[in-house]
């Protein structure tokens, strides 16, 4: 078919739709279509058929303009071309944003967007170690490449739980007005979108995602694509891309074939297939060969930077043990539902009862009402009528104490001695509504955050933290993905029996972008389990000055036949005597101390890559 | 030196040249003229612009349908907005925008100029030169795009002899002795004999050439890339079959082949943006007794105008397209 548009100066023969168009930019408002490739003088010329037809109008409508306007038209057209690679437009264009948000991009972070940009062709595993602002660098990388006009479609594929952050860095830090997704008609309407990978890799959203091209995919937390056989990697494997950037402070942990499976995804053949790879590059599985060969051919595809000189200098950490004496009736209260757990726990071996006594185990130590809720289910499931009547005695002492709390009032004194905003963290939604009740007694601004809540519900009662209430009380759940670089008092209510947990808690404070030295008050009740737990990770594991990072792969290094917190409560009911519960927990100690100096020392990836052992820098 | 859209050039900024009128541009000049153009009212205010625009200028620079908003909607006749060309770190942004390459607001002043100006003539002209006849070429002025391993972007001219069926591409701008002179003096040109379909495939067919010469090393870079890499991918299939790797495996490899197919495949991608149409002057040269034409600006003979070459005397005026209604 071709238009025929009848003109003064040029009849016009221009043929629509004859061909499809090469690079369908359908995110615009406007599809722009292309004519057949045209061969001249060797080069394949590629012509823009609506740039064309565009003219073609004016023509006929006789649309010549003034001279000076021309003039203006063709100085236009001399600003739109864009420098070459070598130089960053994002730099220039988001300099005053960085400002007013306090962003200051290191220079690794400059050069890795430049490497990714220049050398790479937009098509890179981001493996920084955790921490050094990968989230920052794909931003940056996306927000060139849309300055430059190559990217109009973009897809963030992340954990449910760090889609809002996504959203939020991409629109605080870059200008970015990505779309979070929520229904499938939001795939094709909106140009960039953040999304769950669980979200997206079911039907119908994975057929719609496959029938669109993005210009760039970027994959947050890509280690769960490490496995070719799962759904997650067959599904990202066929989402049809220009551009893709995987994101991930550990493409390989325990099998080279992870990083296999990774670079494969990436570039296949990269690496030959696996066969090929093993016989070239795997001594065993965890023990690379040919080392310099293989890392040439990383360095095609994969940018790691690491901590040390020149990277992030986070402000310190300031560590405040805060001990609690409990009151006589709180003491009674906790000896007795103690003593009915050891007995509990003896009773029930490796029962799968056993994991509601060691969540009462850890409610005890939170609070009285978070303790009570578990009792009281208890009371409601007994059978047994001595078991009955020993709960319902447990549950009449914890009501004479609903109301009281010793470690809630050292709570109150530490946020009435200063002005400062703090962020309240305890494991239980029960504890969470007592320390608000409390403090709003108290007449304190206090705001809650639950995993409860609708994402923007939670920014809206971020933004409410930040510029109107001096205590924000988090659960855990309600915490992840959400970073609070204005507030620097972290306060642990109850600790969590997890380093991980731990971990993921000072990281919503004391991260990039944090400016100010942090406080960390580790709340501890007098001989309590708790004071062996904060035995154990303070002073067995430092793990409140330590800036580690990647403690799911200490974890993983961590050879348990049941979890962490199982151990733990192994240890505390399984003891007879105070004496004991150390020595076992000294041991389970130097267990996590040997795995996190085999995940620093033993990094496989930083072996290939011949980076200096992490060790002392992370020290 | 040239006039140009730089005489307010901002501190440091390196002006570009105009295709074709080779101005020398800068953003701050640029937006100047254009903001000048438009009829907003400019006022410098330290090393900020202060500009106040109608609600029907701010819509052409931001490309919004007046219609499409109820007018509360709308800023009123007093929308103020405060330019900024340099970023200085200790200075606060306030209320003033940055104007970068690549920011919105610059992106709409471009799409306002462009939206504007797009088709334009005039009439080359030189001191002490009497043409006797014009022809009329259309320039067409392309955006490039090089894609393959190392994409960049230029302008380039290609000007199309609308009678004579030649193109080429200009590699310098207009320059002294030259003017470009937006008005005719009368002098008869000859009438255009192509379509502009066939003008565009002339200019496509130079710019291939032109491009081919003067970026070999980019394409022989380009190409050996591109086949490197597909014949890793090829390698790979092959040896996947052999080993019988997993299935998936073959998806990865056909979504790669279609990346590279699209990115990496060396061309260049071309729209036009603009375009002139140019008379350019002819005058008659004797080699012995026999008469040939001959293009001055080009510096080269041109093939013969039909023998019915509008030569009356309204020929120029007639060919001429009306000027438009703005």
């Amino acid at each position: 078919m071709t238009l025929k548009l009848p003109l003064k100066t040029f009849p016009v023969d221009v043929p629509i739709l004859g061909a499809g168009p090469l690079v369908p930019w359908s995110a615009g408002a406007v599809q722009e279509t292309f004519f057949p490739p045209h061969e001249s003088g060797g080069v394949e010329v590629v012509a823009s058929e609506s740039a064309l037809i565009e003219l073609a109008r004016r023509m006929e409508r006789g649309d010549w303009a003034a001279w000076q306007q021309h003039r203006l038209a063709l100085a236009a057209l001399a600003l739109t071309v864009r420098p070459g690679n070598e130089r960053l437009l994002v730099e220039e264009h988001c300099r005053e944003r960085w400002r007013q948000v306090g962003l200051v991009p290191y220079p690794y972070q400059l050069a890795t967007c430049r490497k990714v940009i220049a050398e790479l062709d937009g098509r890179a595993i981001l493996a920084d170690e955790v921490g050094l602002g990968k989230t920052i660098e794909a931003g940056m990388i996306l927000k060139e490449y849309m300055l430059r006009g190559l990217v109009r479609r973009a897809l963030i594929l992340a954990p449910a739980s760090l889609t809002w952050q996504w959203y939020l860095e991409l629109k605080e830090k870059f200008g970015i007005a990505a779309a979070l997704q929520r229904s499938e008609y939001d795939w094709e309407r909106c140009a960039v979108v953040v999304a769950s990978l669980d979200t997206a890799k079911r039907p119908p959203h994975c057929d719609i995602i496959h029938g669109l091209e993005y210009d760039l995919l970027i994959v947050d937390e890509a280690h769960k694509l490490k496995n070719a056989r799962t759904a997650n990697w067959r599904f990202v494997s066929a989402i049809p891309r220009r551009r893709c950037l995987l994101l991930t402070a550990t493409p390989v942990q325990n099998d080279l074939r992870e990083l296999y499976n990774l670079i494969t995804l990436l570039r296949p053949g990269t690496l030959g297939t696996y066969r090929q790879f093993q016989r070239r590059f795997v001594l065993d599985r965890r023990t690379p060969r040919d080392t310099s060969t293989l890392r040439k051919l990383l360095s095609t595809c994969l940018v790691r930077n690491r901590r040390g000189p020149g990277t992030i200098e986070l402000p310190p950490r300031r560590v405040h043990a805060v001990p609690v004496e409990l009151s006589s009736a709180e003491r009674r209260f906790y000896e007795a539902v103690s003593g009915f757990l050891r007995d509990e726990y003896r009773r029930a071996g490796a029962t799968s009862g056993v994991l509601a006594l060691i969540t009462l185990q850890r409610e005890l130590c939170s609070s009285v009402p978070a303790a009570m809720e578990t009792l009281a289910a208890l009371w409601h499931k007994a059978r047994d009528g001595d078991l009955r009547e020993r709960l319902g005695r447990l549950l009449a002492m914890g009501e004479q104490l609903a109301r009281t709390s010793a470690k809630a009032d050292r709570l109150l004194e530490l946020i009435r001695s200063s002005d400062e905003k703090f962020v309240v963290f305890t494991e239980f939604r029960a504890t969470q509504l007592f320390i608000r009740w409390r403090l709003e007694q108290a007449g304190i601004a206090a705001l809650g955050f639950d995993g409860t809540m609708s994402a923007s519900k939670k920014e809206w009662t971020r933004q409410l933290f930040r510029h109107a209430a001096q205590v924000l009380v988090s659960t855990e759940a309600g915490g992840e993905g959400l970073n609070f670089q204005f507030c620097c008092h972290v306060v642990n209510y109850d600790l969590p029996w997890n380093p991980m947990r731990l971990e993921q808690r000072i990281g919503r404070v004391h991260r990039l972008g944090q400016t100010r030295e942090v406080h960390i008050h580790n709340f501890a009740t007098r001989d309590t389990v708790e004071e062996y737990i904060l035995y154990l990770l303070h002073e067995k594991l430092n793990m409140f000055h330590a800036v580690l990072g990647n403690m799911d792969a200490v974890m993983a290094r961590l050879a348990m036949e049941r979890s962490f917190e199982q151990a733990i409560a192994g240890i505390v009911l399984g003891s007879e005597e105070a004496g004991d519960i150390r020595r076992r927990l000294d041991r389970l100690g130097a267990e996590l101390e040997a795995a996190r100096a085999s995940a620093l020392e033993d990094s496989l990836l930083d072996r290939i890559l011949g980076h200096p052992r992490a060790w002392e820098a992370a020290r | 030196m040239k006039r140009g859209l730089a005489s307010k050039v901002g501190a440091g900024e390196r002006p570009v040249a105009a295709p074709f009128t080779g101005d020398p541009v800068t953003l701050q000049g640029f937006t100047a003229e254009l903001l000048a153009a438009l009829g907003a009212r400019v006022e410098p205010v330290g090393d900020d612009v202060r500009v106040e625009l109608s609600s029907a200028q701010l819509a052409a620079l931001e490309d919004l349908p007046q219609w499409s908003f109820p007018p509360s909607v709308l800023p009123g006749p007093d929308a103020l907005v405060v330019l900024r060309f340099t970023f200085d770190p200790r200075r606060s942004g306030g209320e003033a925008e940055l104007i970068s390459p690549g920011s919105e607001r610059m992106a709409g002043m471009i799409r306002a100029a462009l939206g504007n100006g797009r088709l334009g003539r005039a009439w080359l002209r030189a001191g002490g030169l009497e043409p006797e006849r014009d022809r009329p070429y259309l320039v067409f002025h392309f955006l490039v795009t090089y894609v393959g391993h190392q994409s960049r972007e230029r302008v380039l001219s290609a000007a199309v002899d609308l009678v004579a069926a030649e193109a080429l591409v200009l590699t310098e701008p207009v320059g002294d002795p030259w003017l470009l002179k937006p008005k005719g003096d009368g002098t008869p040109a000859d009438p255009p004999r192509l379509t502009l379909g066939e003008a565009h495939t002339l200019a496509l067919d130079a710019l291939g050439r032109a491009i081919g010469q003067s970026d070999g090393q980019w394409l022989a870079d380009a190409r050996e890339w591109f086949e490197g890499e597909l014949e890793t991918l090829r390698h790979y299939r092959y040896a996947a079959h052999e080993d019988e790797e997993d299935d998936s495996l073959a998806a990865a490899c056909a979504v790669r082949l279609r990346e590279l197919a699209a990115l990496a495949r060396p061309h260049v991608r071309v729209r036009a943006e603009a375009a002139t149409l140019i008379y350019m002057p002819l005058v008659r040269r004797f080699v012995g007794r026999k008469a040939s034409w001959y293009n001055p600006f080009l510096n080269c003979a041109v093939p013969g105008a039909p023998a019915r070459a509008g030569s009356g005397p309204g020929g120029p005026r007639q060919l001429a397209p009306k000027p438009s209604a703005r």
